[in-house]
């Protein structure tokens, strides 16, 4: 920028990049920060809230840039929306083209900036605005466990990392302080001590106080906590744990304590939970310059192969809306890549140069595992009706969860999960309020609450509806996903008609391979048994469903592609289950299934992991255990891309501690 | 639209609506002098404005008195005929009297020199007053005077002048001046000249010493409060009770907050001392990344001040927001030639518009470079029409002095504030909060200062200013059962 | 609009209509002291979303109640205004304004207008005040999520009674028991017919979730 020269330059202005420029702005190094979307003023959420207002659809996206109804062809900086994957968005006989057609996929391309190949869709998203997708994160802040580094040498599995839980903690230590977690460190240790959660030194306290739990977790640890003997998690004893939250419990950083405005997706309107703009603001008060709207389109390797420059495209849009583009080179010492483990990948491949030899795959990518390795935590939901009020739809959308199961000797057979506790109702699982509400006005029942399907007013309507919305209640099992290196990220333009699909700078947009592995589709299996077992236990009347078909384009049925068959070697698992574990009730399936459900219908968790792996051969990994290229010196990445494996903890609290972690390796090798 | 018949079928009168409509509703939301304005000459004792002096505002067909004078409303007094307008109209006619008595002097002087004076509210603690190093806990203030102030921060020793009138007026130490951001860090608000604007929280005696009385000076003193079920009720102002059984026989002063902004005035470049409220007070500049904690002596104007009362029949407080003249046009009436301490008309290359300057933020570096960090403020919501009416009956009143110069912005108020239950001693004589809506419906929906609430002068619900439903989120520093009763002051606790 | 759209007594059917449909206070929908003032924000999108529908939903609505307030009418009134209201009585009804009605409870309960058309994925939020102050999240004796009305810790406790939200005495039993289904008996209840709803609802209850509020 202007021929200046910076000591660091980094893509993204989203946690990892954002704390990255903080680190190295206050220890005295010169920082650019090239972020694809708007700035926003500092926590000024005025237009961003008022965007969540007024969307009908109040989609994780819907608060931000580009809004609902754009043209991911027509935008310079389109990201994956929860939209994209609506119904209408799918053509009658798409599994069939998507496979004979190189240029058809699961989503309509006008709509969906994800091309999607499949065979199942990638469903999790992510923002290109500063701050990034912490805008809408829930808050979770989960340590990972000892195993979770050792999956290969341990349980024979997935991936090892280049090193341990030991390495990362007094990362994590810092990480819980920028982001400002809340819990209690001694609890988090009685009950996940035994399965490898770690905290250093002896008495280490978080910087708050835990945030209160809900009525929900209350009747929920009623009903389960203590418990043993569910099938699968043989010698395992079941806590409902409060979760740890970057949230404030109490007045922290000079933000306001949370007041449970039941909303940390799609966005906190008092900002009481933390997002990256907290971290970009002290990047920008050290001195870290932030040049918006600049999307990076090429890392350029000099001669010697370090990077020589990062080539950008600064964009305006003049009144008539037209996209004026002003291209750039961004130049400095180091180089750090933060873009996230879509638009990262993107990017690497976009800078391949075939006639330069080793760069014929892409910047960074002489192992060929750039954009490979793509994992999200596919979502289980599933959900009930207390017989009591439980008073979900109050207080942070989630406060605690099932811990306790994450690891175990079963990880050698089938992937783990953690259960998210939530506190809103059935807003997730069916749309509520508006669907039921929509059911008693309408007199159909979408809800299932509305069998006979009357209508109702007046007193009769708000008894009913003070009935059920109260008893609502559900989980979300996070299930850990294997690193597959057919799960990946590629170009549009690879593809025959690839010129047809770029976005409004006339760049590339980003294509999806994707499938569930064997490993991680068990876990569903034993997901949905353990929720039966809740239920049986607690007495609840279970209505999860896992439709195998949903409404497509023209309201035609199709196929849905989030749904994936049992197995027909798993049908005994289900078969010889306890009869009260088969029961309707406990099931939501007819008595005829005898409790063997036909497939599992996923969500995505939003946890975009994987695609720049670290690992300590080049051959199999794109970054050193450092988290720097094996092929540039000078080029660093950092993100929740970086992972060899997901785990079952929500990323974003470790790809924090692994983002201070390698701001420190930045600052020694700057010297 | 000029009347509508709702369900209690009382008729409501927009006062808006009659404004445009007098002629057919020649007593509704007038005002009218009492006395002649008064001239504008020294009378009485020894200010320009004869103490006692009087306008009554009618408040939609009862008379309200505003009056010069020294004495404090507890509560507001209300009308018969209840309407949203009759009781806005009530408000700002309390909002006027509490501004009126709090910016005499403790002594009872006003305007009596030059048309200024020191006031009570800057004679008043202020946060780090109450609110000491290490939790230390704070001398006791039963009556009379205010305690003495904490000492000067080392960095400010030897900086005040012994000649200064602020030195000799408020006890041993001088205003003291810190903060430099608005809430929340949305940024700082930066003059036309370049410079800084200031802000400041003092507070009464009922809200200083129940803070004392129950511990809450410290964090560990809230920490017990909190463990033994505590809750925070600051007393409430209420009218004697004979009886006691409502209200003390002798009546009660509700916690009264303060908050003030200030502008440093540069006579040099054309800042004219007369039209505002002064001070000379040490400004601390903290430390940042680059450049040590600084002090430095400088004279500031009044340009913005919150004056929050806690009331009986407001557990939610009444908010009222007075600002300097001079501040800032109204959205779409940017009057090409006007002067204003926070826009600068036809200016190019200022920040956009109710935007805060870009980062980083360095109040080390005054005033900021041309045109790099200015503020260009307009006022996004209208002054109310009622408002504006209260304001021009009462300005003759005021003249001779600087008060003259401010206007109330408008009072923000509970329209569904108390819930079931009777005030109680135990309770600093206050009703619960309405259980459903604890923000009590506010009425304006939407209130900010265009020198407190810069940046935030929307009417999007949560993210836009609205002085009861942020202060809801007010807590103590610690603790879980910790709601501060709509003061962020009790996170300041050491 | 029109002339009568600005009429008190239009305003006061509408308020009154509103309270009769969704089971809230008039006072509730319309506060005697109204700083937001929504009642005239619902009105005017009504009137913009249902036209002419709109306005004889009001005329019958104005004939059948005769000028009572809800407050002072019986269950078996305002039971049979509804039902009228909504076209439930069995009589012969204008399917515009039955369908009015329902969009118009929508409307109360949810901040949203849905077209009276019922083409799909058309509704839009009427104005941030409209959703935030939706009767839905009052029924729930909670607050629109991104709107909280209370402070931190609020969800560690039980809220208040339904009464303090509705404005409303505890609703008498409703006037066919089957209406409300006490708490409990609907999970004994409910298999068979769940069973076939998750089979005849696939399409629907699969693609809501996503449609609708979306992943996370």
């Amino acid at each position: 920028m202007n021929g200046k020269r910076y000591d660091v330059v980094i893509v993204g202005a989203g946690i990892a990049g954002s704390l990255v420029a903080r680190e190295l702005a206050r220890r005295g190094k010169s920082v650019l920060i090239l972020e694809a979307g708007p700035e926003t003023p500092p926590t000024n959420r005025e237009t961003y809230l008022e965007n969540f207002y007024l969307a009908a659809a109040k989609t994780p996206e819907s608060p931000y840039p580009p809004l609902e109804g754009s043209r991911p062809s027509a935008e310079p900086a389109p990201r994956a929306t929860v939209a994209d994957t609506f119904g209408s968005n799918v053509e009658p006989g798409w599994p069939e083209k998507v496979q004979s057609d190189p240029d058809a996929f699961i989503y309509d391309p006008v709509k969906s900036y994800l091309l999607q190949k499949g065979p199942h869709p990638f469903a999790s998203t992510y923002e290109r605005v500063a701050g990034g997708t912490t805008w809408h994160w829930l808050g979770t802040s989960l340590r990972f466990l000892d195993n979770d580094f050792k999956m290969r040498s341990v349980y024979g599995v997935e991936r090892d990392w280049p090193w341990g839980v030991d390495e990362l903690l007094p990362y994590y230590n810092a990480a819980e302080s920028s982001i400002g977690v809340a819990a209690d460190a001694a609890t988090q240790e009685r009950e996940l001590g035994e399965i490898g959660l770690r905290y250093a030194p002896p008495g280490y306290q978080y910087p708050m106080q835990p945030i209160l739990t809900s009525l929900v977790d209350e009747a929920v640890t009623g009903g389960i906590g203590g418990a043993t003997g569910f099938v699968g998690f043989e010698g395992l004893g079941v806590e409902v744990t409060p979760t740890p939250q970057g949230r404030n419990s109490q007045p922290y950083a000079n933000r306001r304590v949370c007041a449970g405005n039941t909303n940390c997706i799609p966005i906190c309107p008092i900002q009481a939970k933390y997002d990256a703009t907290v971290t970009l603001s002290e990047a920008k008060q050290a001195g870290a310059e932030l040049l918006s709207q600049a999307v990076a389109t090429r890392v350029v390797v000099g001669e010697n192969g370090a990077v020589a420059g990062i080539e950008y495209l600064r964009w305006q849009r003049d009144g008539s809306g037209t996209i004026e583009r002003t291209p750039g080179t961004a130049v400095g010492t180091l180089y750090v890549l933060a873009a996230h483990a879509i638009e990262t990948p993107k990017l690497l491949l976009m800078s391949r140069r075939d006639d330069q030899g080793a760069l014929g795959h892409g910047v960074a990518n002489s192992s060929d595992q750039v954009g490979r390795n793509l994992m999200d935590h596919p979502l289980y939901l599933s959900w009930a009706l207390f017989d009591d009020k439980a008073w979900g739809y109050r207080g942070p959308l989630s406060t605690a969860g099932v811990e306790s199961l994450r690891d175990g000797a079963f990880r050698s057979q089938r992937a783990a999960w953690r259960v998210e506790i939530g506190n809103e109702g059935w807003n997730f699982s069916i749309g509520d309020p508006w669907t039921t509400v929509g059911d008693f006005v309408l007199g159909t029942n979408a809800s299932q609450l509305n069998p006979d399907t009357r209508t109702l007013f007046g007193d009769a309507l708000v008894a009913k509806l003070n009935d059920v919305f109260p008893r609502q209640w559900r989980m979300g099992f996070l299930v850990e996903q294997t690193p597959e290196p057919g799960n990946r990220v590629t170009l549009s333009t690879d593809l025959p008609g690839g010129a047809a699909f770029t976005d409004g700078l006339g760049l590339p947009r980003p294509v999806i391979h994707y499938d569930l592995s064997d490993y991680t589709k068990l876990g569903f299996v034993y997901a949905e048994i353990f929720a039966r077992d809740v239920y049986r236990r607690m007495g609840l009347r279970c209505y999860t469903q896992n439709p195998k078909e949903i409404v497509g384009r023209g309201g035609a049925l199709v196929a849905n592609p989030t749904w994936f068959p049992l197995a027909p070697e798993w049908r005994q698992v289900f078969a010889s289950l306890p009869p009260e574990l088969k029961a309707p009730e406990v099931t939501n399936l007819p008595a005829a299934a005898d409790g063997i459900p036909e497939g599992f219908q996923y969500f995505g968790a939003g946890h975009v992991v994987g695609t720049t792996v670290i690992g300590s051969d080049r051959a199999s990994s794109v970054l050193d255990p450092a988290q720097r290229s094996w092929d540039h010196p000078n080029l660093f990445m950092v993100g929740s891309g970086n992972f060899p494996t997901i785990t079952t903890a929500n990323p974003t609290l470790t790809l924090a501690a692994m983002a201070l972690m390698a701001a420190d390796q930045i600052a020694k090798q700057l010297g | 639209m000029r009347a509508t018949r709702v369900t209690t079928g009382r008729a409501l009168v927009s006062c808006a609506a009659a404004a445009l409509l007098l002629a057919a509703l020649p007593l509704a939301c007038r005002t009218r002098p009492a006395v002649p304005p008064p001239p504008d000459v020294a009378a009485g004792g020894g200010g320009p404005v004869a103490e006692g002096t009087t306008v009554d505002i009618d408040c939609g067909g009862t008379k309200q008195p505003v009056t010069v004078g020294t004495e404090l409303p507890r509560l507001p007094t209300f009308q018969r005929v209840i309407t949203l307008d009759s009781l806005q109209c009530d408000f700002d006619v309390f909002s006027w009297n509490s501004f009126l008595a709090l910016s005499h002097g403790l002594d009872g002087a006003f305007g009596d020199r030059g048309g200024d004076n020191v006031t009570t509210w800057e004679v008043w603690p202020n946060e780090g007053d109450l609110f000491r190093p290490g939790g230390a806990e704070p001398p006791e203030w039963r009556a009379g005077h205010p305690p003495p102030r904490t000492p000067v921060p080392a960095v400010c020793e030897g900086k005040g002048r012994p000649g200064d009138r602020v030195l000799t007026q408020i006890g041993k130490q001088p205003l003291l001046v810190e903060a430099a951001l608005e809430p929340f860090e949305s940024g700082p608000l930066i003059d036309v000249h370049g410079r800084y604007a200031r802000f400041g929280i003092t507070m009464n005696q009922p809200f200083y010493q129940y803070v004392r009385d129950h511990g809450l000076y410290s964090r560990a003193g809230q920490q017990a409060f909190a463990a033994g079920g505590g809750r925070v009720e600051f007393p409430c102002g209420c009218d004697p009770d004979p009886s006691g059984a409502s209200c003390p026989p002798d009546g009660q002063q509700g916690a009264i907050m303060v908050k003030a902004s200030w502008k440093v005035l540069d006579t040099a470049a054309g800042d004219d001392p007369s039209r505002f409220h002064t001070t000379q007070a040490l400004v601390v500049t903290p430390a940042t990344e680059s450049e040590p904690e600084t002090c430095e002596r400088q004279l500031l104007g009044l340009v913005g001040l919150h004056v929050v009362t806690k009331t009986q029949t407001e557990p939610q407080w009444v908010w009222s927001t007075f600002e300097q003249v001079d501040n800032v046009p109204e959205r779409g009436a940017e009057e090409a030639a006007g002067r204003y301490n926070f826009f600068l008309p036809g200016c190019t290359d200022c920040n956009a518009v109710n935007e805060p300057p870009p980062q980083p933020w360095d109040p080390h570096l005054q005033p900021v470079r041309a045109n790099s960090g200015k503020s260009q403020v307009v006022r996004q919501i209208p002054i109310p029409q009622g408002s504006v009416e209260i304001n021009e009956a009462v300005r003759p009143l005021l003249a001779g002095t600087v008060w003259q110069h401010y206007e109330l912005i408008s009072t923000q108020w509970p329209t569904e504030g108390p819930g079931q239950g009777e005030p109680s001693a135990a309770s600093g004589w206050c009703v619960p909060l309405n259980p459903v809506d604890e923000s009590g419906a506010p009425a304006p929906a939407f209130l900010g200062n265009s020198t407190l609430e810069t940046y935030i002068q929307g009417t999007v619900p949560q993210a836009s200013s609205s002085c009861i439903n942020c202060h809801l989120n007010a807590t103590l520093a610690v603790g879980q059962q910790s709601f501060s009763d709509f003061t962020y002051l009790l996170e300041r606790a050491q | 609009m029109s002339e009568t759209s600005s009429s008190p007594q239009r305003m006061e059917d509408f308020v009154q209509m509103s309270a009769l449909l969704t089971g809230f206070a008039a006072g509730t929908i319309a506060p005697s002291l109204d700083p937001v003032d929504l009642k005239s924000t619902l009105f005017a999108a009504a009137e913009k979303g249902a036209g002419d529908a709109f306005d004889r939903l009001l005329d019958q609505y104005a004939q059948l109640a005769g000028g009572k307030p809800v407050s002072q009418m019986t269950p078996a009134e305002r039971q049979s205004i509804g039902e009228s209201l909504l076209g439930l009585d069995g009589q012969p009804s204008d399917p515009q304004t039955t369908a009015t009605a329902r969009s118009v409870m929508r409307l109360l309960y949810l901040g949203y207008w849905y077209p009276i058309d019922g083409s799909a994925g058309a509704e839009t939020v009427v104005s941030d005040q409209a959703y935030v102050r939706g009767l839905a999240w009052r029924a729930m004796q909670s607050h629109a999520m991104g709107f909280s009305t209370w402070s931190y810790g609020y969800w560690a406790s039980p809220p208040p009674p339904l009464t303090d939200f509705t404005g409303n005495p505890a609703p008498a039993p409703p006037a066919d028991a089957a209406a409300e289904v006490p708490a409990g008996t609907a999970a004994a209840s409910l298999p068979a017919e769940a069973a076939a709803a998750s089979t005849l609802g696939q399409g629907k209850g699969g693609q809501s979730p996503a449609d609708l509020v979306g992943g996370r």
